[in-house]
């Protein structure tokens, strides 16, 4: 065992070298819980927790995915999830998706659509309606730019579990903005280019 | 409903559509890259998609959450830190 240091030395190190990340640990807070007030709270709590878990933590080592690890545990108990959405690998239906979502970008003429329309808040409730893990994967890589392993690590999931999840987040998101674009007559259902073609 | 058979692109576009996020994450070994490449240089449809989904992953970046006040979170965070026992 190590030993065990007074609480004052604790402090200081958990200040010199956990909150420089609070920027990180806050923004990726606000994505689990997707309300500031809570994010703080939680927030709060995880570096709380990371004080009186510092002996575990081995000073080197990644303090960000460290403590992104505290702090998704923390959200998780805090919510007793009952319903717990998670979605089945389907590969054939993603394999199906892939191509579909093929179809459509290379057919529709969505090539310019993030130029012509303002997709951030389609995509933000695509984000928000992932299902967990789907949206922390999302979140730890897509936004926080964390590494497939790093993540994997924060989620307690192997990493190819985090690759093909990651996957079919990205794909739902991109469905669902497909299907945004769509009801705002942005794209044609059939495909621009194969319209009106044999008749 | 969509007709298999009304969606043609040339086959060899599976190696892109299939290998298309790893190949974006830069996870792709030096066969299929070039196996990617060769396909992109002569596919404008592959080369269509690709950007789209590059666009689709530039944009998810760009939502970063920004919090609201972080100088309070700061002062908060680091009164709960002092105030706080270690074990
Ligand atoms: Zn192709």
């Amino acid at each position: 065992m190590t030993e065990r240091k007074p609480t004052g030395q604790v402090a200081e190190e958990v200040e010199r070298i956990a909150l420089p990340f609070l920027g990180d640990v806050s923004r990726f807070a606000l994505s689990l819980t997707r309300d500031e007030s809570e994010a703080d709270d939680l927030v709060q709590e995880t570096f709380v927790r990371a004080m009186r878990g510092w002996h575990t933590f081995e000073v080197g080592t990644d303090a960000r995915r460290w403590l992104f690890t505290i702090c998704r545990n923390a959200f998780l108990r805090s919510r007793e999830r009952s319903h717990r959405l998670v979605l089945s690998e389907e590969g054939d239906l993603d394999a199906m998706q892939a191509v579909l979502g093929h179809v459509y970008a290379t057919r529709a003429g969505i090539g310019d659509l993030f130029d012509r329309i303002d997709v951030g808040p389609a995509i933000r409730k695509a984000i928000d309606g992932l299902p967990e893990p789907h949206h922390s994967i999302l979140v730890l890589i897509d936004v926080e730019e964390m590494k497939y392993a790093d993540a994997a690590e924060v989620l307690g999931i192997p990493v190819g579990t985090v690759r093909s999840r990651l996957f079919r987040a990205r794909r739902l998101v991109q469905e669902e903005l497909i299907e945004h674009a769509r009801d705002a007559h942005l794209l044609d259902g059939n495909g621009g280019r194969g319209a009106g073609e044999g008749g | 409903m969509i007709k298999p058979e009304k969606v043609k692109f040339p086959p060899d576009c599976e190696v892109v559509v299939r290998a298309i996020w790893d190949y974006l994450d830069g996870n792709v070994s030096a066969d299929q890259l070039a196996e990617i490449e060769d396909h992109l240089a002569e596919c404008e449809y592959c080369v269509a998609h690709t950007e789209f989904e590059r666009d689709l992953i530039r944009h998810i970046k760009q939502l970063r959450a920004r919090h609201s006040d972080p100088e309070r979170l700061r002062h908060r965070v680091l009164a709960a830190i002092r105030d706080a026992k270690s074990e």
